[in-house]
């Protein structure tokens, strides 16, 4: 199988398909995007992996679903500016007129991690279609189809590797 | 009066002469039902299509589409990826409202034959004029088909012409899907809303007729407490097993049973809504459980002989069924399987080719005969034996070939880890398995993918063989109607707020984190003194949730509508018995005009009826239409994050000022006023998720205080629990310093205080400037 199949064979949704990135690319598309929105979803866990990245990315916003709030109040670093169900936050990203939780203007990258693939492949699809050229990028260990960037589908160790790299990038380390 | 012609050569009247005279009357309705009616008797797509733009101006249909092509017709496939259009003109927007219809569309259909069926059947047996009787306790005996196609069935036959209604309207929404048609998407969701009010009332008029002809619980709060479980069939007896959604062919075994004296031989079980409209019927029936149970039920090898009838079936129950020897008699046009019509053979005859193997089931669409070869060829066949299921030690046998592929999990939603199970299962140890128990929704897709052809639903069975065994709870049969007696006594406290809320327990099996969550939500909100009611799937998977004690939810709670009761309704077609205490509400305790009335008491329920609907499991476009109908009628639905698939959510922002005002019935001044109810259709991210979003869309416009009071106390006591914080959107739905909840006030206060918060007016809340009084 090519490596941007989809996880999920089923969920095939097309020929535009996200572009397969690793951990030195998605370094590259954060550094340079100008505004950016951190979705952590319901699923994020404590797993140092996940949260280092979340430390490193330079967020402009960062919005997690209100169940993590426990996870977050003691994760060292990591404090979301809001707490919403990740459909309330797909709801503002398609609204032309908004401003962004900051109220600083659009963000024009979004970035996924912690949720569901199923969910998360869903919303990248809103994304897809009705996000106004907003960039997306899916940091889960599977390949996501809708998203513009993702991870191609990777063993844990490997993504655990590539998560440990991409914030090393981020922190400006080599 | 029946049809009537009247033929004459030539007529001499005082104003001319006629010749060749013909009058034809199709049908005469005799009107004994003074009621007046309403702006909108039997409606068609245009005339509830302003109060649709209301809701969708509010709440903003959002689209996750499947996929981006459009596959319907031969100009395609089309790719509607980065703004193009199709062939046909239309953009991926309006393909996803035109595929939302077309959901709706089936779902309704599935109800509305469902209810062709029985009402026809059921007129043939009992009488055109057998009398819609629910008992004293329940006049407003179809509020559907009273306030949607304006009349009042007083006996079988009167449910006749709303179907033909029903059935003109689907057909015209339908035809809205063609090539060529519909190009808005708001149109298509206005059409959308419009049949899935239509599903509704198809649902009511199926259920009614089932409730008043055959011996169901007709609203018995009390109705009798039935065995269900995998544990709870007899394996010593011949088993019958009745999959599907229709009482009739069930119903005939157990007839047949009983005028042969065989009701102790024989265990008659069954599986999804059948089971539940089989246990109204008779207490005996043994409940397997939902449709997530088909394959893990059968595979188990109990069955002596299955009975499919329509809905929900697995297309490979015959398959299945063959590898175990175990005939399958399909009983309606809706799923032939491929099997010999067998209808006008004699019943001898079929029952030898069965049990002789000669053939691996049979069409029979006569349910009496179904229902005779059912029995006799049980008991027979388990006399000589048939298919085995695979043991242990064949098992584990079989699980050494795994290569860890991994292809079952790429197929698996809830992303279990089947090789790291199939490795211990290699070794004999199923223990693995026997966690997925819960999280496995039985769709087998996994099996699908194995190149190495793993029975992995057995391997699941075999690990979870211990408690299947003990798998025995008590499920309260479907109890039919809420009765108007139950409306005027919770009315009040409903509209007013004192009974913080309706919550409705509905759809199917596909959780994303197995069923027990739908028990523990169910628990909460019935210790808070919510009413709870329960449907379909669902209701059957509340009742294997366990207390403390052991007791099912179903024996800890009453079952009346009320506060702190649980009251199951019945399979799928009962949902309209939850739209129906909606609307009996409005009628009953406010008085309101039914007939002929969709939009007022839609706007009134919208503005005062606490109630939201938590469809966990939601999976079939039956599922998509019951929502969407609740939804026309003012009534919210939470899902999972798995029903996101369905690819359309109503969504409210509670940032847009703009969007949430009311006009004061009062005075008909224009006013702010709380985001409430904020979504129509919401996807909650977790079991937590819903159950605050639950409480806090059960928040309305016209709470009273001390209402508003005790739903602010639920939403905040619930937020602090599930989400571990104060609610930051609190300040919103405080109106007025008498709406704080008197243990937080100082805190709110505060609260209130950092917000910048400012008092304002309660209004008497609605939608319809006609409403206005004086206008």
């Amino acid at each position: 199988m090519s490596e941007s199949t989809p996880w999920f064979l089923g969920n095939d949704p097309g020929h535009v398909r996200a572009v397969v990135a690793d951990a030195d690319r998605m370094s590259k598309i954060i550094s340079r995007a100008r505004r950016i929105l951190t979705v952590l979803g319901p699923e994020i866990s404590d797993d140092g992996a996940m949260l280092s990245v979340v430390r490193a990315i330079p967020s402009s916003s960062l919005v997690a679903s209100p169940r993590t709030r426990p996870l977050m109040a003691v994760a060292s670093g990591v404090k979301p500016d809001v707490y919403m169900n990740v459909l309330e936050v797909m709801d503002r990203l398609r609204d032309p007129d908004w401003q962004g939780f900051d109220g600083k203007g659009a963000y024009d990258l979004v970035i996924f991690l912690g949720m569901d693939y199923y969910y998360a492949s869903q919303m990248f699809s809103l994304m897809k279609h009705f996000g106004r050229g907003v960039g997306t990028v899916s940091l889960g260990r599977h390949y996501q189809p809708n998203a513009r960037y993702s991870f191609s589908n990777l063993v844990p160790a490997t993504w655990h590797a590539q998560m440990q790299r991409l914030a090393g990038l981020l922190r400006g380390e080599e | 009066m029946s049809a009537a012609r009247i033929k004459a050569d030539e007529v001499v009247t005082s104003f001319g002469r006629i010749r060749g005279l013909e009058i034809k009357v199709g049908k005469v309705l005799v009107e004994e039902w003074e009621e007046v009616c309403g702006p909108t008797p039997a409606p068609g797509p245009l005339d509830l299509r302003e109060w649709d733009r209301k809701l969708l101006s509010r709440y903003r249909p959002m689209y996750a589409p499947f996929c981006d092509m459009c596959c319907l017709c031969t100009y395609g496939k089309c790719d509607l990826s980065n703004g193009k259009k199709g062939a046909c003109g239309l953009d991926i927007e309006s393909q996803q409202g035109r595929i939302i219809l077309l959901a709706c569309c089936i779902g309704a259909s599935a109800h509305g034959a469902h209810a062709r069926e029985l009402v026809e059947r059921l007129v043939e047996k009992y009488g055109p004029g057998h009398p819609i009787n629910l008992g004293d306790k329940i006049q407003v005996e179809a509020p559907l088909v009273r306030l949607i196609h304006g009349s009042k069935p007083t006996t079988l036959a009167d449910l006749l012409p709303p179907l033909e209604y029903g059935e003109r309207q689907l057909m015209d929404l339908l035809s809205a899907t063609h090539t060529g048609q519909e190009g808005s998407y708001m149109d298509f969701e206005s059409k959308s809303l419009h049949i899935s009010m239509i599903d509704h009332m198809f649902m009511e008029i199926a259920d009614l007729a089932q409730v008043v002809a055959l011996p169901y619980p007709k609203g018995d709060a009390d109705a009798p407490l039935v065995d269900i479980g995998l544990g709870c069939i007899d394996p010593a007896k011949p088993v019958i097993l009745a999959i599907g959604h229709s009482v009739l062919p069930g119903a005939e075994v157990i007839e047949y049973l009983e005028r042969n004296g065989l009701q102790e031989d024989v265990e008659v079980a069954g599986i999804c809504c059948t089971a539940l409209d089989l246990s109204r019927y008779s207490k005996a029936t043994k409940v397997i459980g939902p449709l997530s149970k088909q394959l893990r039920f059968i595979r188990m090898g109990i069955a002596d002989v299955i009975i499919v009838d329509e809905q929900c079936v697995r297309a490979d129950v015959l398959e299945e069924a063959k590898k175990l020897k175990t005939p399958v008699i399909a009983t309606t046009a809706k799923i032939c399987y491929g099997l010999q019509d067998r209808t006008n053979d004699p019943a001898d005859e079929i029952v030898r080719d069965l049990v002789q193997d000669k053939a691996p089931g049979a069409l029979i669409t006569d349910e009496a005969k179904a229902g005779e070869v059912a029995v006799r060829t049980a008991i027979e066949l388990h006399k000589k034996g048939h298919g085995k299921k695979l043991d242990a030690e064949r098992l584990s046998s079989m699980a050494v070939r795994c290569t860890e592929c991994e292809a079952c999990v790429r197929e698996c939603q809830s992303n279990l880890d089947i090789p790291k199970a199939m490795a211990r299962a290699a070794e004999g140890d199923f223990s693995l398995f026997e966690e997925f128990y819960e999280r496995c929704t039985g769709c087998a897709r996994c099996e699908s993918a194995c190149p190495q052809h793993m029975p992995i639903i057995n391997m699941i069975n075999e690990g979870a063989s211990g408690r299947i065994s003990k798998e025995k709870f008590k499920l309260r049969a479907g109890r039919g109607p809420i009765q108007d007696v139950e409306i005027r006594k919770v009315g009040a406290p409903i509209v007013l707020g004192e009974i913080p809320g309706v919550v409705a327990f509905v759809g199917c099996p596909n959780y994303p984190g197995g069923y027990k969550e739908i028990g523990e939500m169910a628990r909460i909100f019935l210790d808070r003194r919510y009413i709870v009611t329960a449907s379909g799937c669902s209701a059957m998977d509340l009742a294997t949730y366990a207390d403390e004690e052991g007791k099912s939810l179903y024996e800890r709670y009453p079952g009346d509508f009320d506060g702190g009761c649980l009251c199951n309704v019945g399979s799928c077609v009962a949902n309209a018995h939850i739209s129906g205490a909606a609307i009996k509400v409005a009628s009953i305790f406010a008085g309101r005009r039914l007939r002929g009335n969709f939009e007022e008491i839609a706007d009134y329920v919208l503005n005062r009826v606490g109630a939201v609907g938590i469809a966990w499991g939601a999976m079939s476009q039956k599922a998509a239409s019951i929502a969407t109908g609740f939804n026309r009628l003012g009534i919210p639905a939470i899902v999972s994050s798995q029903a996101s698939k369905y690819r359309r959510t109503y969504v409210g922002r509670q940032d847009k000022n703009e969007d949430w005002w009311v006009y004061d019935a009062r005075d008909g001044s224009r006013i702010q006023t709380e985001p409430a109810p904020l979504h129509l259709l919401y996807v909650a991210d977790s079991k937590e998720d819903a159950i605050v979003a639950a409480a806090k869309l059960c928040i309305r416009p016209n709470d009273t205080s001390k209402g508003r009071q005790i739903k602010l106390t639920h939403y905040v006591d619930l937020h602090r629990k599930y989400l571990g914080s104060m609610p930051e959107d609190l300040h919103l739905f405080v109106r007025t310093q008498a709406d704080i909840p008197i243990t937080m006030k100082t805190e709110i206060l505060q609260l209130l205080k950092d917000r910048n918060w400012e008092p304002r007016k309660i209004p008497d809340p609605t939608l319809l400037e006609r409403l206005v009084r004086g206008r």
